[in-house]
């Protein structure tokens, strides 16, 4: 392999940094050969770096959560994992119910009679408080490792609830600060 | 880039490529995973219970010639959550006659008798009787029926008569 000219290898020297540093470097070229020009038995690079923000949220369902039983009064009836992910300093995860913005609360509802049962949910072991079938689920001010969450569901079981297939889907959404 | 010969060109590029391309997953990453949703299903199966109180168990008569008039036999509560609704029957052991019977244990003879559930008389096709036929659940905590028996006084063969009815629900 020849070695290239001193101009030349600065210019790659740069290229292969920005490839180790992947997609947190940003690299300016400019820099380099302007500081190359001015000197030339020290080259200097300049480097600016951007570390993005990248917030990630993902659930792994447990089986039970397609086949729960209302009859049965539950606290903590555990329906799936969430891994949570981000890089900010802080975030917030927030959760909607898609019957709790009619019901108020969470509520699984009938499919054919529009009998309904209200649930709470409890993430990662706090409960969670919910308005208007919406809710903070968790808030911080930190950086936190990837970290998962079980979320689980508390109802009154009521064997008198009319035969019925009752369903709602819980939505959690990350958002970093 | 004139400067540059063609193998370290072929180098610089490569590198040049594997960042942003790694820059452009990042990015893809962050803007598709931040919500999750997570399908909830439950259900609630048909549970349909007919109970009789404490003083229904067995009813005695002490001498049938005198006859009896309304009397209470059982309080049938009937609870049941069929969505469709449900029907509660009644069999009885003894039919003769197109009419319900006590039975003499010994001699075979038979002495009629009528029902009457929640305050309307029991109407019998056969040996089994249709007490309920609802086309909605009930409450919670069931509905309440009380079940009345009557005979007519009469001088019957002597024996010990008996006879045997059985309550069944079911969800439509």
């Amino acid at each position: 392999m020849t070695f290239p000219q001193p101009r030349l290898q600065t210019f790659l020297y740069a290229g292969f940094a920005a490839a180790l540093l992947g997609s947190t470097v940003f690299f300016a070229l400019p820099f380099a050969e302007a500081s190359t020009a001015q000197n030339g038995n020290n080259v200097t690079i300049g480097l600016s770096t951007i570390v993005r923000g990248a917030c990630s949220i993902s659930a792994v369902a447990d089986p039970q959560a397609a086949n729960i039983d209302l009859s049965t009064t539950q606290s903590n009836l555990a329906i799936a994992t969430v891994t949570e992910s981000c890089n900010n300093n802080g975030y917030t995860v927030s959760v909607s119910s898609e019957n709790g913005v009619t019901k108020g609360q969470p509520a699984l509802v009938g499919s054919a009679l529009n009998g309904s049962m209200n649930y709470t949910v409890v993430y990662g072991g706090a409960p969670v408080n919910f308005s208007g079938g919406q809710a903070t689920a968790f808030d911080t001010s930190a950086t936190l490792p990837l970290t998962r969450r079980q979320v689980g569901i508390g109802f009154v079981g009521n064997p008198n609830l009319p035969s019925d297939s009752y369903v709602d889907v819980l939505t959690f959404t990350i958002a970093g600060k | 880039m004139a400067f540059m010969n063609r193998k370290w060109g072929r180098l610089f590029f490569a590198a040049a490529a594997l960042g942003a391309a790694s820059l452009l997953a990042g990015g893809a990453q962050a803007a598709n995973n931040n919500n999750v949703s997570i399908p909830l299903s439950g259900t609630v199966p048909v549970t349909c219970t007919v109970a009789n109180n404490s003083s229904g168990t067995t009813t005695t008569f002490s001498d049938m010639t005198q006859g009896a008039s309304n009397v209470l036999i059982g309080t049938i509560t009937e609870t049941c959550n069929g969505r469709s609704g449900y029907k509660v029957t009644l069999t009885e052991q003894n039919f003769s006659a197109n009419q319900p019977s006590f039975k003499g244990s010994s001699s075979g003879s038979v002495i009629p008798y009528t029902l009457s559930y929640n305050g309307s008389t029991v109407n019998f096709p056969n040996s089994t009787a249709t007490l309920t036929n609802s086309g909605s659940q009930t409450g919670t905590n069931g509905v309440a029926k009380a079940l009345n028996l009557s005979f007519s006084a009469g001088a019957y063969t002597a024996d010990s008569y008996s006879d045997t009815i059985t309550i069944t629900m079911a969800s439509n």
